[in-house]
């Protein structure tokens, strides 16, 4: 029997599924109409997922590609699990077998797998597709603008330049930077903007910082730096 | 068993043979096809707004309908609604709402007596308004000092509250002249304008924020901005405002006039700016230097309006956003007659002049009433001039009144009533008369009221003695003969009148002159 024809509601020994088919006809017999006997069981679903410095992300399956990672696999009901044998695949290439398989430090690409292939006992097959993300957090490298410090005059109505720069490995590889501007608890949601001109700021003490967010949700900022304002346009009285 | 069965066969045959088989037969042209339609209106809508698809709000409730042709009381098994394939509904037409945001299909269901299944479906799209936080936006209003030559970043902040549905933005960026330089539509909440911008100038700019299914957030975005001249260099942006700006009338064209002057009062410039009563005149000096200056306004040939001024101090880069310079008009029209009288004989078609300092003014603006009774017809004004025809009887018994009121562009209002004599002739009497030396003048009086009132008294007050003859009416006339001796001026003053017994009384003047032929002594 193909399993995979089946992905859903596998179809196992005959001789379990009758047991618990009659089970059911006894348990159940003088409540319902029983199922068919030979109906098999229901396989709910088999996913992987990625446990990395002990957190296990089931969602998009993403690591930091410096420390190692390890693909798992997940079937409910997880009786049915132990009955199952496991290949790890890339482009049709077995990379591993077993219930899990690590990924090393910085493993290149194509030793990271995208397929994991299920096989039951009878020699059937079904095929579970993923995509492991290897992302490298940005970074917030400085606020060159103003710089921590920085005693700046004029008004509230000036334009005051703020500027930062950060950095992420894999903006080449489709990643994008967000940016959250944050002065004296105000928060500026700039999207890629990486400069603005902003007013507002009364003589006195402001503190700025900006947390840089990557597309996958990796995000970092530096420690609130603080500008002084003094008005020296004020209105004569 | 087999007698009962043998009977029953019989039974049977007997009654079908007087049976008419054909009518149990089908006919195409008895039958009707069934058809529905499902239908949804927003209770806030009429209901005649329906449609198939509409996107509303949790809190909207809807009127669902179902059409069944060729009616709702055909046969048929059963029917009812789905809300994403649910069943949800057992009504024709019911009211409810969606609270659940997202994509919905409403499926109307009905399985007709045969056992076919008919079904239409509708679809909603539930929602709440999308978010925009006009505060936190990037410049801040009324930024100054935006290096013109580098561009200008913008960005504010957006959501939808449900989180499932994308965010749309319309971009709006003007110029001073509020010419518009950029209308766009984006899907970040963000945009860079990397052209270069006028030195020393005001931008405009305004956000509108909607969702992916087109509703739009209950606030938008308008703010300002203004760029950086050369170092030092400073300007004075503002706007000028009438008071007719809101008027309800027709606009006008005007020609403000607008003088800088500095601190010492030496006038650094002077200009003219033409515009309309119901626009706001937009004004730039630049670049100025910093300092102080006053700023007048005026509009010169409008004398109703006041002057106003406005000081300033500019600082150095700023470009100042100065007050808005009102001008106001507070006096309102001025309404005489013709004759300059209060008290006006009836006539035909009276005149009057109606004029105002501040704003032409049309029949728009002036409002007649005669009598209790607004009139517009058979009136004209034309260069100040208001032509009335009265349309009325001049046999009126009594006084009546022409209530004039003009209301200029500013909305000033002249309100002012004028009393419409009657001119009806109630009686004959001698008109203006010349006497000679020796002549007798035959005094007479002969009521012809047209009422039908009949005299009591005749009055007669010719003798100067600040009394009046009076006679007992025993007719409809009376007369007597006064020698020329009781007329000893040049023009003497007469009054006849009738005195009717409902106690009306006419008076009617007329005067006697003299010739003096020969003079007496001592005279």
């Amino acid at each position: 029997m193909d399993l995979k024809t089946l992905f859903g509601r596998t179809r196992f020994c005959k001789a379990p599924a009758i047991t618990l088919a009659l089970s059911v006809v006894f348990l159940n017999g003088c409540l319902d109409i029983p199922d068919t006997p030979d109906a098999p069981p229901e396989i709910e679903h088999i996913s992987v997922y990625v446990e990395q410095e002990g957190i296990k992300d089931s969602s998009i399956l993403k690591i930091f590609p410096g420390d190692s990672a390890t693909l798992k696999v997940s079937v409910f009901p997880r009786q049915y699990k132990k009955d199952f044998s496991f290949e790890w695949k890339r482009s049709g290439r077995t990379l591993g077998t077993g219930e899990s398989y690590v990924i090393a430090p910085k493993a290149p690409a194509r030793d990271i797998p995208t397929l994991l292939a299920v096989y039951d006992p009878l020699g059937g097959e079904t095929t579970v597709s993923f995509n492991v993300i290897a992302n490298t957090p940005p970074q917030l490298d400085s606020i060159t603008s103003p710089v921590a410090g920085d005693t700046i005059y004029g008004n509230a109505s000036m334009a005051i330049l703020f500027k930062w720069y950060a950095s992420d490995k894999d903006l080449n590889y489709g990643d994008a930077l967000n940016y959250t501007l944050v002065i004296d608890s105000t928060r500026y949601e700039l999207g890629t903007l990486s400069d603005i001109r902003q007013s507002g700021f009364a003589t006195g003490e402001h503190n700025v910082y900006v947390i840089v967010t990557d597309s996958y949700g990796d995000c970092d900022s530096i420690a609130p730096q603080k500008f002084y304002v003094i008005d020296t346009l004020g209105r004569l009285p | 068993m087999k007698h009962f069965l043998i009977l029953a066969a019989f039974l049977a045959l007997t009654f079908l043979a007087c049976t008419n088989s054909d009518d149990a037969l089908f006919d195409a042209s008895e039958s009707s096809t069934i058809s529905i339609s499902a239908k949804l209106s927003l209770e806030k809508d009429s209901i005649s707004k329906q449609g198939k698809a509409d996107t509303v709000r949790p809190s909207d409730t809807l009127t669902f309908i179902a059409d069944v042709e060729p009616s709702r009381s055909i046969r048929m098994q059963k029917y009812y609604w789905t809300l994403d394939g649910e069943k949800w509904a057992y009504e024709f037409s019911f009211r409810s709402n969606i609270i659940n945001p997202g994509h919905h299909k409403v499926a109307l269901v009905l399985v007709d007596y045969f056992g076919d299944t008919l079904s239409d479906t509708l679809n909603v799209w539930v929602g709440n308004l999308p978010v925009l936080d006009e505060k936190a936006i990037v410049p801040r209003p009324g930024t100054q000092q935006i290096p013109p030559e580098s561009g200008v970043t913008f960005a504010w902040h957006a959501y939808d509250p449900d989180s499932i549905y994308s965010m749309r933005y319309r971009f709006v960026l003007k110029d001073a002249s509020r010419k518009t330089i950029v209308d766009t539509l984006i899907d970040k909440p963000n945009l860079e304008y990397k052209k270069s911008l006028d030195p020393l100038t005001q931008y405009s700019w305004s956000v509108y924020a909607f969702n992916e299914i087109g509703m739009a957030a209950s606030t938008n975005i308008s703010s300002s901005f203004f760029t950086m001249g050369a170092k030092g260099e400073s300007a004075i942006v503002g706007n000028i405002q009438t008071s007719a700006y809101a008027s309800r009338f027709s606009s006008d064209s005007i020609c403000v006039s607008l003088t800088i002057l500095d601190s010492s009062g030496k006038v650094i410039s002077m200009d003219s700016l033409a515009g309309r009563t119901d626009s706001i005149l937009r004004y730039t000096k630049k670049p100025l230097p910093p300092g102080s200056y006053k700023i007048a306004a005026s509009l010169p040939r409008l004398t109703d309006y006041i002057p106003d001024t406005l000081d300033i101090q500019l600082l150095p880069s700023e470009v100042h956003n100065a007050e808005t310079i009102y001008l106001n008009d507070i006096v309102p029209p001025t309404i005489r007659s013709i004759p300059l009288a209060d008290t006006l004989d009836f006539a035909d078609t009276l005149r009057f002049f109606v004029t105002d300092g501040g704003s032409a003014l049309s029949l728009d603006n002036i409002q007649i009433n005669f009598n209790g009774r607004r009139i517009t017809e058979g009136t004209s004004f034309k260069k100040d001039t208001l032509t009335i025809a009265l349309n009325d009887s001049p046999e009126s018994v009594s006084y009546r009144l022409l209530t004039l009121t003009a209301t200029d562009l500013s909305g000033n209002k002249n309100k002012k009533s004028f009393y419409i004599r009657p001119t009806q002739d109630w009686f004959e009497c001698n008109g203006e008369t010349t006497l000679y030396d020796e002549e007798i003048l035959e005094v007479f009086i002969h009521d012809t009221n047209p009422y039908g009132f009949e005299p009591d008294s005749f009055y007669f007050d010719i003798f100067k003695n600040d009394q009046a003859a009076v006679y007992k009416a025993t007719g409809d006339s009376h007369s007597f003969k006064v020698t020329y001796g009781a007329f000893p001026a040049v023009v003497n003053h007469v009054r006849s009148g009738i005195r009717y017994t409902n106690g009306i009384i006419k008076w009617k003047e007329w005067t006697v002159s003299r010739v003096f032929t020969t003079r007496s002594e001592g005279e």
